[in-house]
């Protein structure tokens, strides 16, 4: 490694104060990001990930989606790129608007129609949340379901 | 914090009596966040970076490709928003793909054509060349990530791949074998593996925030909720052990907070750490499906990749000694 004994001096002194301050200004950026606890300011956000303290007594809840059939049958649709365009998390992180504005459930519905030209048509979509508990951090109980929102495709 | 870390070389020898002439040794911010490293290294990170932005579009956020399908859904992020960066929709989206795809394939000839066309004229024409496709693979690969990341759900995984692709189309154009040393690539290589580490570092701060003490998260049941999320069959059994998914919250969360001391290691103890680090990536692979593989290439910004021309070198001399001496040897 004899190379490293050289200067390689191959960087003036503007461009060291340069690098040295985007280090300091990345660093004081991510930390703030750590501290305003927020998924904004990426790639330098809030690297939040499993990072929510979980109680070993409290519940796990996780999204889906239900549809349903122009027959009234249940039409399983995954929540996931390849289904409907989006991932769960995408799905969870944007719950309140949905909840409040069903019809973009019908986007999500467009999507699959569009991604899978082929597949049954859905003439209803429902966001169902499934609750499971925990004690003692372990499981406990029947797993309980609610529809957050519904949307019906005009006909 | 040791010198020893950013040059080993210079704090290993010996303090010798300096001459009024001699150049003055670099400032200590200089030195820690400007190593002087050989050329070849960033080529090297540069390619490998550059192969696994197309593998990432391609295989692991290739959902860029649907969300061009579900504008509805756009929520940009500040950046984003900054950058005026518009929803995704088909065309644009396949015109990013093929711009990271072809501007990678020139980052990995170029420093093959130094050999072929030697001299200063040449030379120039390369770094520029250089600085073109890797400025080129640099944006699409950023638009890419803005529009994976605009729909609500953010990967913090990609943070140090993002720095990465930014710091490393600044450094200059360099070839596969080229050990001169510079400065400008020591800094690209460093604001990697800094990058790398605050991934790690930095979850252990969110954690502690979240959770309101350092401790708190560790005693919750995060490994519990995960498991029962999205827990592979290989890691079902552990919902019957709590408390060992407890003890395994613990290791994660020292792991992150000692993260930054990498940064000091060198030689067998930095290889050591860091297969530790990518042990841990595969056990959270195979028992959650995540694998965090652009974090996990960042750590190649901690290997000697400059020495790999000389290694493949030397494998090749010994096979070919081996396969001499085999078929010299009499049947």
């Amino acid at each position: 490694m004899g190379v490293e004994q050289q200067a390689g001096d191959d960087v003036g002194r503007v461009g060291v104060v340069l690098r040295v301050l985007a280090v300091l200004l990345g660093g004081a950026v991510l930390l703030g990001g750590q501290l305003r606890d927020t998924n904004d300011w990426f790639p330098l956000g809030s690297l939040s990930q499993y990072a929510t303290p979980r109680s070993p007594d409290g519940t796990v809840v996780a999204l889906s989606l239900q549809g349903t059939g122009a027959d009234g049958r249940t039409v399983a649709v995954s929540l996931s790129p390849q289904s409907v365009g989006l991932s769960r998390a995408e799905v969870e992180s944007q719950q309140a608007r949905i909840v409040a504005d069903p019809a973009l459930l019908g986007q999500l519905a467009a999507t699959r129609a569009r991604l899978h030209p082929g597949a049954e048509p859905l003439a209803a979509l429902a966001l169902v949340r499934t609750t499971r508990r925990l004690s003692g951090g372990s499981l406990v109980g029947a797993p309980r379901t609610q529809d957050l929102a519904r949307w019906t495709a005009t006909p | 914090m040791s010198l020893a870390a950013a040059e080993p070389s210079g704090a290993a020898a010996p303090p010798a009596p300096r001459r009024p002439d001699a150049p003055r040794r670099p400032r200590l911010a200089t030195r820690l966040l400007l190593p002087a490293v050989p050329l070849a290294r960033v080529a090297w990170l540069r390619a490998a970076l550059s192969v696994f932005a197309c593998v990432d579009a391609l295989l692991l956020t290739d959902h860029v490709l649907q969300h061009a399908h579900a504008a509805g859904y756009w929520a940009p992020g500040a950046l984003a928003r900054a950058l005026h960066v518009p929803a995704p929709t088909p065309l644009p989206a396949g015109s990013a793909l093929a711009v990271l795809v072809l501007g990678t394939l020139v980052v990995l000839a170029l420093p093959l054509a130094a050999r072929r066309a030697p001299g200063p004229a040449a030379a120039a024409r390369r770094a520029r060349a250089s600085r073109v496709a890797a400025t080129a693979v640099a944006a699409a690969y950023l638009l890419w990530l803005l529009w994976s990341t605009g729909f609500g759900y953010v990967g913090h995984d990609h943070l140090a791949v993002f720095v990465a692709d930014v710091v490393l189309a600044t450094a200059p154009a360099a070839g596969y074998a080229d050990l001169r040393p510079s400065r400008a690539a020591g800094w690209a290589v460093r604001t990697v593996q800094l990058a790398t580490v605050a991934t790690y570092f930095g979850s252990a701060v969110s954690k502690w925030l979240r959770s309101g003490t350092p401790w708190g998260w560790a005693n919750g049941a995060v490994f519990v909720w995960a498991v029962l999320r999205r827990g592979s069959p290989l890691v079902q059994w552990t919902l019957q052990v709590p408390g060992l998914l407890v003890v395994g919250q613990w290791a994660l969360l020292s792991m992150e907070l000692l993260s930054p001391l990498v940064l000091l290691l060198r030689g067998r103890r930095l290889a050591l750490a860091v297969a530790g680090f990518l042990a841990f990536h595969l056990v959270t692979f195979l028992a959650l499906g995540i694998h965090f593989l652009p974090t996990v290439v960042c750590w190649l910004a901690f290997a000697p990749l400059e020495r790999l021309p000389a290694a493949v070198a030397a494998a090749r001399a010994r096979r070919t000694a081996d396969a001499g001496l085999t078929t010299s040897r009499p049947a």
